[in-house]
């Protein structure tokens, strides 16, 4: 929780009762504490202060930032310009700040929230730590108490305490802080992570359903990221649109390309493809493009190939684009042949089309049914006597119609483990009714049963 | 049969089982490097059977759409596609406006389409139109009998028999001269 300076200055603490801080301030604004949010906001001011003062910068959640200015002193012009230039900027978000420069993160947090706005080195740091509270080290509150328990209330008490019974009084941790602000260890801090990724979001006062404006709302953001792009000379390869309601999670969409691309109106038709059928509900009140990955951008690519091929290649992957947003990222697949001898798993249709197969050789294998079930369907089959039930098939019934054959070719004989990982032994034959319909047929030469296994269409 | 026009629409009707192999074999016939998408709702497309006749696993795509609207869609944009030499699809009815839009968009595309459809369907996209019913096979071979129905400037009527030699996968286009059943032995010319 926190009050503003106005609110502060009309005499509202923290951890008032809402009552009680109505009494003191006739205008006084209340907003729910949401710490999520909050944590999302430092994170976007972080980030727009890599982009101003330094590329070095942490999160101290609740509410400061922790920012590396050794490496940008020279660059800006000494630690008084950083300063005023930190404050500069955070006065024309309009947000308060309390700056303080240290050569220790521990040091500056502890000044910082003292409200001391100063700048100390090496040389100054103990004294300008003496007369801090001793919460000021960022220690938990169980400790804090502990200390006010026994009088101490300043860092410069707390350092005259002997060091070797801290650790047993007061926790492991408060021997750690100390040494943080002093800098006698070394703090390892989290620094944000630079942001690759290009997004570009909208948010509105009212939601929004109608799909023409969605559309021209996407038209905009597909701006903004194509000259991003272009800045960046890259070109995406996956877009992610998010659409947000204001109660329920966000409704996505993934656009994959085949090739890097910065075209806006490529994007944009691919957008409109996959957002066609867009369940607007109460409508979004934001929407957001995300650049999920992309790739720089060769332009001496169809230098390479004939022009013509390049562009057929070219419509190729733009077809594949469209039929993956419209109706689906795996809508497009392509056989990937697997070197088996169960018919049914010699083969495999993918999604991923990088994958390249080798011809086979053929020849090696004689004809294979156009249409082949995953599972076979098990027939009756009506054969030549034998002692053995081992008779060549002269007629069989599949869905109530009886089929009486005029060839049965084979048997070609597969053996090995099948559907469910047993271990038989299947007599294949090509069979031809008297239509000059043929179809594959086996039978399993453990059991004598007959199975449909395919049709030659 | 074997050379059917570039940027149209042709219609392989038959009264069973959709001729498959029929329309693999004539996409092998018209691929010329390029590629071949089929676009289909047929569960079970075995893929090793489409490399045997012919088709490169490189160059073969499939889409499977989820209804008519989505096959005819697709159809049509695999049609338009340059990337695309042969696209194949099994659409049941066809209303005037898809069956001219598969057709505009062949001749834009530049590439053969192919569709397997049933002998009594009233609305068709093609350019040509052939009957195939299963023909008599042997041992070696299966046969289909491909008939010409519908033309522009080709004489209908026109028979063939297509042979698939089930040990090599190679296929044989024999003209019928004399205008017998297929299932009587008919005097052919090897083609």
């Amino acid at each position: 929780m926190a009050v503003c300076d106005a609110a502060r200055n009309d005499g509202i603490r923290i951890g008032m009762t809402s009552a009680e801080a109505a009494a003191l301030s006739r205008d006084l604004i209340r907003l729910p504490y949401t710490p999520q949010q909050d944590l999302r906001g430092l994170e976007a001011l972080g980030r727009w202060m890599m982009a101003r003062i330094s590329s070095h910068v942490a999160l101290a959640p609740p509410d400061a930032l922790l920012i590396e200015v050794g490496g940008s002193a020279r660059l800006l012009g000494g630690l008084d310009r950083i300063a005023r230039r930190t404050a500069a900027s955070m006065r024309s978000l309009k947000v308060s700040a309390d700056i303080a420069i240290a050569p220790t993160a521990g040091a500056a947090w502890a000044l910082a929230v003292a409200g001391r706005n100063e700048q100390v080195d090496e040389a100054g740091i103990l004294g300008a730590l003496q007369r801090l509270p001793v919460w000021a080290l960022r220690i938990e509150s169980a400790a804090a108490e502990a200390l006010h328990h026994i009088g101490i209330e300043t860092i410069g008490q707390l350092l005259a305490l002997p060091r070797s019974a801290l650790p047993v009084r007061f926790g492991k941790g408060l021997l750690d802080r100390i040494d943080h602000a002093t800098g006698r260890l070394p703090e390892p801090l989290h620094w944000l992570k630079p942001s690759w990724r290009i997004r570009e979001r909208m948010v509105f006062e009212s939601a929004i359903d109608s799909l023409e404006i969605i559309w021209a709302v996407l038209a905009v953001l597909v701006g903004r990221t194509s000259a991003e792009l272009m800045r960046r000379g890259q070109g995406v390869l996956e877009l992610q649109a998010r659409f947000e309601p204001e109660q329920s999670p966000p409704t996505v969409q993934n656009i994959v390309l085949s090739t890097p691309t910065q075209q806006p109106k490529k994007i944009m038709e691919l957008l409109r493809l996959s957002t066609e059928t867009l369940r607007s509900g109460a409508g979004f009140i934001a929407i957001e493009l995300i650049v999920m990955r992309s790739q720089r951008v060769c332009f001496q690519q169809s230098a390479l190939i004939g022009a013509e091929e390049a562009d057929a290649e070219q419509e190729l992957s733009g077809l594949i684009e469209r039929l993956r947003a419209r109706l689906g990222e795996t809508i497009v697949t392509r056989p990937r042949l697997i070197p088996s001898h169960i018919p049914e798993r010699a083969f495999e249709w993918t999604s991923d089309l990088t994958i390249t197969s080798n011809n086979p050789i053929a020849d090696a294998i004689p004809a294979r049914p156009v249409i082949l079930a995953e599972r076979p369907v098990e027939i009756g089959v009506v054969v030549t006597p034998s002692d053995d039930r081992t008779g060549r098939p002269i007629s069989f019934t599949h869905q109530g119609r009886v089929h009486r054959l005029r060839l049965a070719i084979g048997p070609e004989r597969i053996a090995g483990e099948w559907w469910n990982g047993h271990n038989k032994t299947r007599d294949y034959f090509d069979v031809e009714d008297e239509t000059g319909r043929r179809f594959w047929v086996f039978r399993v030469g453990e059991t004598f049963k007959w199975y449909l296994h395919g049709r030659f269409a | 049969m074997s050379v059917l026009e570039c940027g149209q629409v042709h219609e392989l009707l038959s009264p069973e089982d959709a001729p498959l192999s029929v329309a693999m074999w004539l996409a092998r016939q018209h691929l010329s490097g390029g590629n071949v998408m089929w676009c289909e709702t047929v569960t079970n497309l075995n893929a090793q059977a489409l490399v045997f006749a012919g088709l490169p696993p490189n160059q073969l795509y499939r889409v499977r759409p989820r209804n008519h609207r989505e096959a005819i869609w697709a159809m049509t944009e695999a049609l338009r596609c340059r990337g695309i030499r042969v696209a194949i699809a099994m659409p049941m009815r066809l209303n005037d406006v898809e069956a001219r839009r598969l057709q505009l968009a062949a001749e834009r595309g530049g590439g053969i389409g192919i569709l397997l459809r049933r002998p009594h369907e009233t609305i068709h996209a093609a350019r040509t139109r052939w009957l195939v019913k299963p023909a008599l096979g042997d041992a070696l071979t299966q046969r289909w009998h491909v008939e010409l129905i519908h033309g522009h400037g080709r004489p209908t009527g026109q028979s063939f028999l297509l042979e698939v030699n089930r040990e090599t996968h190679h296929v044989r286009e024999i003209a019928i001269v004399a205008d017998r059943s297929a299932a009587s032995t008919p005097a052919i010319v090897a083609g």
